[in-house]
């Protein structure tokens, strides 16, 4: 079976090779037998790629321990699911997976129907095969996934107890088709250049993949901030560790470009800048595959200390420096028919003044993420770059870009009339003026909590404005029922709408993430049958028992939680024991709400059955997946189902003739 | 007089007994005290200060190291200067605000307002351009915003249109 693993791997990497030499040269010398070779080529990828992953689960899911990655992942007392999950727990197997949903998205852009007979596909193809070359040549010579131990071991070293949770399942899998999405609009975007296509047509083209791939990047950050937050060591949902910025970066700068991309659409303004933010979205993913593989920054998450991170520095070196001759040479090109600005109150203004804040955010974490590098290389001093820095930093940046979010839907484009922004903003102004007014009232003194509450219910009020100006605009026109109005209103213009129910969604996350900077913990040690009091909750510690999990043994404390005097029910933290793995795993117990959640941690105890608790008071936290739920249906209904149309290009060079 | 005062000798030292253990019990920090936590926030704890303090034992040892600091009369600065004396700028969870330093903090922001300015410049000299164009009538139009609902509610009702019959 490992001679098969191992054909699927090389084979695919000379196919790409070849793949990209075919449609070069087909492009060349405009010969369509080469460019439909490279397609076929491409096809092959694909299907290989699919043979080595199904051998990949077949060898973990069956727990072949004479293969080395099944033996460093997985044991055969691990359940099925986690046994499959363990594809993604490495080095080697989680690259397989990313050439996978690369080579996967390869052969979607090649026989798109959409873009069938389009002379720019074979240079979108050869693009994305310079990555899949990349890749392959990884996983064929650094890091093998069907690599053979020198005998069969009789136990496999298992998956970390952290990892065996639903998170490991989704997490992974999301953010690498949020990574690699981003592939695709890169490649439309260079191959754009190189043909001298110098209209939005590569960006009405890669709408949908971008929309979804940003729409994995959210998702996969979600998931991957509800798993650290029931995850204990991870600090929470939201640790601002190395490899949590690596995946934030990207989605701030792709967040830029879905807003910046409507103003080329609609007054042919922002070419470059939108170019370069797809470049850096794309160098961004890179930047962070680097920072998770390499080791040179402490992270909880990252795949620990190899030299591949050195492979993709290289090749991300190589790519931005193609990119950026690529776009220098065809800068004088770009430059003409390009739009103006006409006003400094304007959609397009606030557009670019959200474009500039989301960038600073960008140069921020990015700036926080290698601060210790630069730091010691200068000075030689180590210096740690924590939560502190980041919450004070990053704070005024992202409340001024809510703000901006708050305006920006309600101001017209072109130029803003002083009657258009009274109209627009006087209401939702002194209505979150109250609200601020109540906020302080609760008791809330400090300034931050509450200006960011006030600009977050600002934000959700314009929206509401918005939504309420285009139903009563339709109906006028129409005479249909206002929720009729409502709902063709939204209908008709998806993308615009889908992109307020996104905002909406950021604004509940941003409330959640206000309010749990408000918690409370306590850490106590209790008999069986003492109480202790937090907030309004009073915890009564009632047994300490032990039950078992399949081969693993679980400590459990039973705890009646009581709230104002009434009785909420028993909770169970735990401790689990694994028979194949040195240190227990901690799982915590929660009561969640929407008002607070209740987080209850069993720490130790004694042989007398004392047992210590850490108990937290987390406010408003369920606000921030409800937010991400809205936000996730906010970016499928701006997608589905919309008419795109057939967009066709114009080109400014030669006739090309092969497709 | 005076033998009254004496008296009342005992009594004021019962008192202040009973008094002396409730001011020495609120100074007395532990792992709860809000005090012990906000220095702790401070400070990366060898890179376990993302851990929780129920299961990591290091995290722990400076909880109760802190503690038994403030305890002793030591002030936050004195805390927090104590364990940078040990494990240099590194024992810090975010980086201090002199030295080299300064820039982690500063170049963020400098960034951002070089990037702004640059924004302001370029909007400014082509708006400049559109109102010297329009005050030689070159470049007349209305100051009607463009966003007008009704409008745009119309023009996706006649594109929807357009895309039913043709």
């Amino acid at each position: 079976m490992h001679i098969i693993g191992n054909v699927s791997i090389y084979l695919a990497f000379f196919l790409s090779i070849y793949a990209f030499v075919a449609f070069v040269l087909g492009i060349k010398k405009q010969d369509q037998r080469l460019i439909d070779s490279g397609k076929g080529a491409t096809m092959g990828i694909f299907i290989l790629a699919s043979i080595s992953m199904t051998l990949m689960f077949y060898l973990l899911g069956t727990s072949q321990l004479q293969f080395q990655y099944v033996y460093q992942y997985s044991s055969t007392d691990l359940p099925i699911i986690y046994k499959l999950a363990a594809l993604w727990a490495g080095n080697a197997g989680s690259l397989l997976l990313w050439t996978f949903f690369l080579a996967m998205y390869s052969a979607m852009v090649a026989f798109s129907k959409k873009m069938k007979r389009n002379p720019m596909t074979p240079y979108i193809v050869s693009i994305l095969m310079l990555n899949v070359i990349f890749f392959y040549l990884i996983l064929s010579f650094v890091t093998q996934p069907f690599t053979l131990m020198d005998g069969v071991p009789p136990e496999g070293r298992g998956l970390n107890p952290m990892l065996q949770d639903p998170g490991m399942i989704f997490h992974p899998v999301t953010l690498y088709l949020g990574y690699v999405g981003l592939a695709v609009p890169f490649a439309f975007a260079i191959a754009s250049l190189i043909v001298k296509n110098m209209d939005a047509f590569w960006i009405q083209m890669t709408r949908r993949w971008t929309i979804i791939a940003w729409a994995f990047l959210t998702l996969g950050n979600v998931i991957g901030g509800y798993w650290a937050y029931m995850e204990l060591g991870w600090g929470g949902y939201w640790a601002w560790d190395p490899v949590e910025n690596a995946s934030f970066m990207p989605w701030l700068t792709v967040t830029a470009y879905l807003h910046s991309v409507m103003i080329q659409e609609r007054k042919n303004m922002l070419k470059i800048w939108n170019l370069s933010l797809i470049i850096l979205s794309y160098s961004l993913t890179l930047f962070g595959t680097f920072l998770v593989r390499s080791g040179v920054l402490t992270s909880v998450h990252a795949f620990g200390e190899t030299n591949l991170g050195a492979y993709f520095l290289v090749f991300m070196a190589f790519m931005v420096l193609l990119s950026m001759y690529v776009l220098m040479s065809r800068y004088h090109l770009i430059k003409q028919d390009t739009g103006q600005f006409e006003s400094f109150v304007s959609k397009e203004s606030s557009f670019l003044v959200n474009n500039l804040i989301i960038l600073g955010a960008t140069f921020a974490v990015f700036w926080g993420t290698v601060f210790p590098l630069v730091s010691e290389a200068v000075t030689g001093n180590k210096v740690t770059v924590g939560v502190p820095f980041f919450n004070t930093v990053m704070s005024p940046i992202l409340l001024a870009l809510l703000f901006i979010m708050a305006i920006c839907p309600l101001i017209a484009w072109q130029r803003s009339s002083l009657k258009n922004i009274r109209d627009n903003f006087l209401i939702p102004a002194i209505i979150s003026l109250v609200i601020a007014g109540i906020v302080v009232a609760m008791g809330i003194r400090d300034a931050y909590p509450v200006i960011s509450f006030s600009i977050i219910s600002f934000m959700v009020l314009t929206h509401l404005v918005e939504f309420i100006r285009g139903t009563k605009a339709r109906r006028k026109v129409t005479k249909e029922a206002y929720p009729v109005a409502l709902v063709r209103l939204m209908i008709r213009s998806r993308r615009r709408y889908g992109g307020y129910i996104v905002h909406l969604g950021i604004a509940l996350i941003a409330f959640g993430i206000v309010g749990s900077n408000f918690d409370i913990e306590r850490m106590e040690t209790l008999r069986i049958g003492e109480s202790m009091d937090i907030d309004r909750y009073t915890l009564t510690y009632e047994a300490l028992d032990q039950r078992s999990d399949g081969v693993n043994d679980v400590v459990y404390a039973n705890i009646l939680v009581e709230k104002d005097g009434k009785n909420l029910g028993y909770i169970q933290p735990e401790r689990m024991f694994y028979l194949n793995w040195e240190e227990p795993s901690t799982e915590v117990a929660v009561r969640s709400t929407l008002r607070e959640d209740l987080y209850v941690v069993l720490s130790a105890w004694e042989e007398d059955q004392r047992a210590t608790f850490q108990v937290k008071i987390n406010p408003l936290v369920k606000w921030i997946w409800v937010g991400s739920y809205v936000l996730i249906i906010g970016a499928i209904f701006a997608i589905w189902g919309g008419r795109y149309g057939q967009v066709s290009p114009r080109y400014a060079g030669p006739e090309r003739k092969v497709h | 007089m005076m033998v009254k005062k004496l008296k009342m000798l005992p009594v004021l030292f019962a008192l202040m007994f009973l008094v002396m253990p409730t001011f020495h019990g609120e100074e007395m920090h532990d792992t709860n005290s809000s005090e012990v936590k906000e220095i702790a926030s401070k400070l990366s704890m060898e890179g376990h200060s993302e851990h929780e303090l129920a299961t990591c034992s290091t995290k722990n040892r400076y909880y109760e190291e802190i503690a038994e600091m403030l305890n002793e009369g030591y002030t936050d600065e004195e805390v927090l200067a104590e364990y940078e004396a040990m494990y240099g700028e590194q024992g810090l969870r975010a980086p201090k605000t002199t030295g080299f330093s300064i820039f982690a903090w500063t170049i963020p922001f400098l960034v951002l307002g070089v990037g702004s300015t640059v924004f302001f410049m370029r909007v400014k000299r082509h708006v400049i351009d559109e109102g010297t164009k329009e005050e030689n009538g070159t470049n007349a139009r209305t100051e009607e915003s463009q966003d007008d609902p009704e409008d745009e509610v119309i023009r996706a009702i006649i594109e929807e249109e357009k895309r039913k019959h043709f």
